[in-house]
């Protein structure tokens, strides 16, 4: 199962990208956006334009600028384009809010990082190759055809079609993976290797259902023609602008969706998304730049979810080479550090602190609850230093991905904090390209500032990617950690059937980590999801970005 | 007339041929594997690599490769992208409407702002208005067109709600309202170097003897700044304008960031950023031919204007 090994690499990219544009504001638009949201300078500007205030706007210029909104509809604003709409090219944060409600996978996640069945009316997992689906009776796709066992065996060949060359082929185990129909109803997938994530693919866009009719009809043009047995058909996409969905009158789960419409607009400025929602061009969106936060919180009409993602922003310590492969001094820097402060300072709402692990506290597996934050001790530190193979310190390198209001002051701050060990760091700031170029080559020195996000609620998609020895450079060990214990635990975990014994070991695996100290890990990152306050019945949950968020959508007074 | 047209057209073949070359070569200078940027990533077979780079010809050396490109290019095929699997020509033509729209509507509402206020500018010259209409060129002219957009947005859309924040609008007025901000904003840059061009040709026009003597001949004033002096300055006006369109291409992209517009520019951007290089060349050299195709408008209507370039400088 060597791909599982690496889940999410596609994803992690594009979440840096995505998280670098988010916090990414200048600080002009940040002044601005202020100054929008009644400085004085606004004020006085409106005021020398005559204008009124906004309460008394929609009154005094009647008809000038009608609401976009409608009582049957819904406008989800996307911060980019979308590549394509079919499952099998959709893996960004894009294409899958639109896809995720067009098409649904034989299982679905459950808010709380639970797994259950969708389009499959249930799920078996006789050993730990094996995987049976049984798919619900009665399921039809948007054009009113049943979906069959073949459907399902084409739409997942599709995801690992070479022509196609989606980026979730990895998913299915390469060509080993044999994918057959048992009867009419039954699919049954044996892999080739134990892999204990493989009972989540079936949840995301690899795992969803297209008739196979279409992907015979239209081929490479699928992209452009989705189909699906999800809440919502397909009817138009303006290229670059917006796709628009409807009803899909065929639709399984009695009584949803409730609004006839959903839009998805493409809106790449983080500002221009905000002032959307505020005068109600838009409904929902989910890339809210960091800095706006705190004038989206305040919006009368609109509300905010938050949740705690299955991330991490870590400082990565170069094991393999001086000076950090000595444990000394990785611990030494650890203590050297004010995490807390850098939290308060830097960080602010935007995560939550973390406990010397990778797996945040709610993600399956965690053992942040028996773990703690490295404490800022800066005379340990100075001892740890005294003992370590370079006493009287040392020049090193921290490479960040730039511009960012987040990372890089975090950067400064451990450049300051590391004086105090006589340590000189040099702050090498690149944009996200060079960054990953940089680090799929190896070829770096010091410390490495990245992030991580899991496709899967469980503690195994944090720490296999990052962790496992045989996962070093082009992927995701930024570490080049290797400690033979914890590949093993790591390796036995995905053959171990028994849940809490797999997650112990998981557990296990984090606290050896732990005490190896190959990161300074700062903070599990929030994703956000202001939403107009007409709008209910949608929970924002970790791995939102599998969810079909319109099924659930509810007029706020329903 | 006729002569200056063809001339002017046939110039356009090593032009675009240059440009052709020139496109083609700087985007493949931009490091990153495209085959790889299409599976995102991921780890793939050698075998499913090289099946990638044959169907898009990266397998082929670099020259080979241009040859082919051109060829296509010239039978009218700009390719099909990488990213989004579907001819380049759908895409652009797909983008072009609404780019076409939102810089024609910008185009109008720079000459509407700036040839009154350049015109009013010189006929009142050293006057309060005059310091005004500077005031605004300069201070239109130092702020880059994203934080005039953001600034826009934020004054009329998120402080006093009239104008929607984003997005192209369904047809008639929606569209018009809908447009007016990016237009605006766009508008106001060109405006400002359009306002200093008008204001000096209508100076030195003023100047002229012809004005004294149709002054002298007792013509209305009107007549005169209107008929008189105000024809003999359009020439620099209109070959400003006519530059001024490639930086209306420029403006467009970061104008459609800014609202949500999905047009050719944020098309170009997002292609560049994925290395999708039929879709940069195809769109680069789509834009570049439009660009020289307006200054040959603009050439021509030197002649319309003006009699001398019209009868070859003899009049």
């Amino acid at each position: 199962m060597a791909d599982l090994r690496n889940p999410g690499r596609e994803f992690d990219k594009r979440m840096a990208s995505y998280l670098a544009g988010m916090r990414q504001t200048a600080t002009s638009r940040r002044g601005f956006m202020r100054l929008a949201a009644g400085s004085a300078g606004a004020a006085a500007l409106t005021a020398a334009l005559g204008g009124p205030s906004l309460a008394a706007t929609r009154q005094v210029v009647p008809g000038l600028h009608l609401l976009a909104q409608d009582e049957t509809s819904v406008i989800f604003a996307l911060e980019g384009d979308v590549r394509g709409l079919e499952p099998a090219l959709s893996y960004d944060f894009t294409a899958n809010p639109v896809v995720c409600n067009i098409s649904e996978g034989l299982m679905m996640f459950t808010p709380d990082g639970g797994l259950e069945p969708l389009l499959a009316e249930s799920f078996d997992q006789p050993d730990e190759l094996t995987y049976v689906y049984t798919l619900r009776d009665g399921i039809m796709f948007a054009d009113g055809t049943p979906v069959t066992a073949d459907d399902v065996l084409a739409s997942i060949a599709r995801v690992r079609d070479p022509e196609v060359a989606g980026p979730l082929a990895w998913m299915y185990d390469g060509p080993e993976a044999v994918v057959e129909k048992t009867d009419e109803k039954t699919i049954t997938i044996k892999l080739a290797t134990a892999s204990a994530l493989f009972r989540y693919v079936t949840a995301t866009t690899a795992g969803h259902v297209i008739p196979a009719a279409a992907i015979e009809e239209f081929g490479l043009d699928l992209l452009r023609n989705p189909r699906g047995t999800g809440p919502y058909q397909f009817v138009s996409w303006d290229a670059g602008s917006e796709i628009a969905l409807t009803k899909n009158p065929n639709y399984w789960q009695e009584g949803k969706p409730h609004f006839e419409n959903l839009t998805f607009k493409i809106v790449e400025e983080g500002t221009t998304r905000v002032t959307g929602l505020k005068n109600g061009d838009l409904d929902i969106f989910t890339a809210l730049p960091a800095d706006q936060i705190s004038t989206v919180a305040g919006f009368e009409n609109a509300n905010m979810q938050d949740v705690v993602g299955y991330t991490i922003n870590f400082m990565a310590m170069r094991t393999d080479t001086p000076p950090f492969d000595d444990i000394n001094i990785r611990k030494a820097v650890a203590h050297a550090v004010n995490v807390p402060e850098i939290m308060t300072a830097i960080v602010g709402d935007t995560g939550v602190q973390a406990r010397n692990t990778a797996v945040p506290p709610d993600m399956p597996g965690s053992a942040a609850a028996e773990l703690e934050p490295v404490p800022f001790d800066l005379e340990k530190a100075k001892e740890l230093m005294a003992a370590s193979s370079m006493p009287d310190g040392f020049a090193t390198k921290i490479n960040v991905i730039a511009p960012n209001d987040i990372w890089v002051p975090q950067a400064i701050a451990i450049q300051e904090a590391l004086k105090e060990l006589n340590i000189e760091v040099e702050i090498v700031q690149m944009p996200y390209a060079d960054m990953i170029t940089l680090q799929q080559a190896g070829d770096y020195e010091g410390f490495m500032n990245f992030q991580w996000g899991s496709d899967f609620p469980d503690a195994a998609g944090n720490l296999i990617p990052l962790f496992l020895s045989t996962n070093t450079p082009p992927q995701n060990n930024h570490f080049f950690y290797n400690n033979p214990e914890v590949d093993k635990l790591l390796n036995d975990s995905e053959a171990e059937l028994d849940a809490e014994k797999r997650l112990q070991m998981l557990k296990d695996a984090q606290k050896l980590i732990s005490d190896d100290q190959p990161a300074i890990f700062l903070e599990h990152f929030k994703w956000f999801m202001p939403m107009s306050d007409r709008l209910a019945g949608y929970t924002l949950s970790p791995l939102w970005y599998w969810d079909a968020i319109g099924r659930d959508l509810v007029p706020a007074t329903a | 007339m006729v002569k200056l047209v063809v001339t002017r057209l046939l110039t356009l073949l090593p032009l675009m041929f240059l440009i052709t070359s020139i496109v083609f070569f700087m985007v493949r200078f931009v490091p990153g594997d495209p085959a790889r940027i299409m599976v995102g990533g991921q780890r793939i077979s050698e075998q499913n690599l090289a099946n990638i780079r044959t169907a898009y010809r990266l397998d082929q050396p670099l020259f080979t490769q241009y040859r082919l490109w051109v060829t296509d290019l010239v039978s009218g095929n700009l390719g099909r992208s990488y990213r989004q699997r579907t001819d380049v020509t759908t895409l652009i033509l797909e983008r072009l409407p609404l780019t076409a729209k939102l810089s024609g509507f910008s185009f109008l509402l720079s000459l509407l702002i700036a040839v009154p206020l350049g015109v009013l500018a010189a006929v009142h010259r050293n006057t309060w208005i005059d310091v005004v209409a500077t005031m605004f060129a300069v201070l239109v002219a130092s702020s880059p067109v994203f934080f005039t957009g953001i600034l826009l947005l934020l004054l009329f859309s998120f402080k006093l709600g009239w104008l929607p924040a984003l997005g192209a609008g369904e047809g008639g007025w929606d569209e018009v309202k809908h447009l007016l901000l990016p237009s605006l904003t766009l508008g106001l840059s060109l405006a400002a170097i359009t306002t200093r061009i008008t204001r000096s040709s209508m100076v030195e026009a003023l100047t002229q003897d012809y004005i004294e003597t149709a002054r002298a001949k007792g013509l209305p004033t009107r007549v005169v700044i209107l008929k008189h002096a105000f024809r003999n300055a359009l020439v620099p006006i209109i070959t400003v304008s006519g530059l001024l369109f490639g930086f209306l291409i420029v403006g467009t992209v970061l104008v459609e960031h800014t609202f949500g517009l999905g047009g050719l520019g944020s098309l170009l951007i997002d292609a560049v950023q994925v290395r999708d290089y039929p879709v940069v060349q195809g769109a680069t050299v789509f834009i570049a031919a439009i660009f020289i195709l307006l200054n040959l408008v603009v050439d021509v209507l030197y002649g319309v204007i003006d009699p001398r370039v019209r009868y070859g400088g003899k009049a």
